[in-house]
């Protein structure tokens, strides 16, 4: 029932041309919340001497407070642009395309843009912060538990940089490389600044 | 009983879903049903199309639906082949 409720909203968002938004949305809103979770994670990396549990629940919080910024402003922002393109259709159409998919997709997409523009970042999140709940709960990993989180983090924005490639169908390796170069040069500032 | 076995339909429709997707969605109403969809006119929103269908017993009523279902509108059924084989096999 699951996969039939999947493929009837893959289908609803394919015929309607709105299936490349929640994808769009949710890769950028994702590299937003891991390039977030580097910085805090840099900006504790450079602050020395700081609790496990500070850097945690730091982290939390602003997974959380991204989440929920990201499902509120793709939301209000998406559900009016797909009212305003519905009523610009209709116009063309000379209909009320009332039993369309695009009528459907009208409603529809916002909900699916504004969840997957909130939960990219939270997941992010969550991913980077896995070793340091792991560490919390005694867990040895090999490294300090800071850097393995910061190498999670830069493994994650690499491998949204894979994705953008392979939607872009631009070479791989580049493409996660370029986003490497954005993490490399914010860490740099970020470092800058810190050590001003 | 007599059944429609050809039809010309003249359809607008929107830009998505492009032709191929519209055309195939059409053709998959009914097994055996041949689609074939030419564009007449297209603008920045909608494409004017002309849709030949071709079958044993083409369901005109599930093929509106499909295209309004797609968005797009039935402005005129421009010719139809009906066919009565009654007697034929009985």
């Amino acid at each position: 029932m699951r996969r039939k409720l999947g493929k009837r909203l893959h289908s609803l968002l394919r015929l309607s041309g709105t299936h490349g938004i929640v994808r769009r949305y949710a890769v950028v809103n994702g590299f937003d919340g891991a390039l977030t979770m580097l910085g805090m994670l840099l900006g504790f990396y450079i602050s020395g001497d700081i609790q496990l549990p500070t850097v945690i629940n730091a982290c939390l919080g602003v997974s959380v407070a991204l989440a929920v910024s990201g499902v509120s402003s793709a939301y209000i922002s998406e559900a009016a642009e797909q009212q305003q393109a519905l009523e610009s259709l209709r116009g063309a159409m000379v209909s009320d395309m009332a039993d369309s998919a695009h009528h459907r997709a009208a409603r529809v997409a916002p909900v699916l843009v504004a969840l997957a523009n909130g939960a990219s970042p939270l997941l992010m999140g969550v991913l980077i912060m896995l070793p340091l709940w792991l560490a919390h709960f005694g867990l040895d990993l090999g490294f300090a538990p800071l850097e393995v989180a910061l190498g999670t983090a830069l493994l994650l924005i690499f491998l949204l940089g894979m994705f953008l490639g392979r939607v872009r169908g631009s070479s791989l390796l580049l493409s996660g490389l370029l986003t490497l170069l954005i993490a490399g040069i914010t860490s740099l500032v970020i470092f800058l600044l810190g050590g001003a | 009983m007599a059944r429609i076995t050809q039809l010309l339909l003249d359809i607008l429709k929107p830009r998505h879903p492009p032709l191929p997707e519209f055309t195939r969605q059409l053709a998959e109403l009914q097994a055996g049903l041949r689609v074939t969809a030419e564009v007449v006119e297209i603008d920045d929103r909608t494409e004017t199309l002309t849709v030949f269908c071709e079958g044993e017993d083409i369901d005109l009523e599930g093929i509106t639906e499909a295209i309004s279902g797609m968005g797009g509108s039935l402005h005129s059924i421009d010719k139809v082949q009906v066919l009565n084989d009654n007697g034929k096999h009985g």
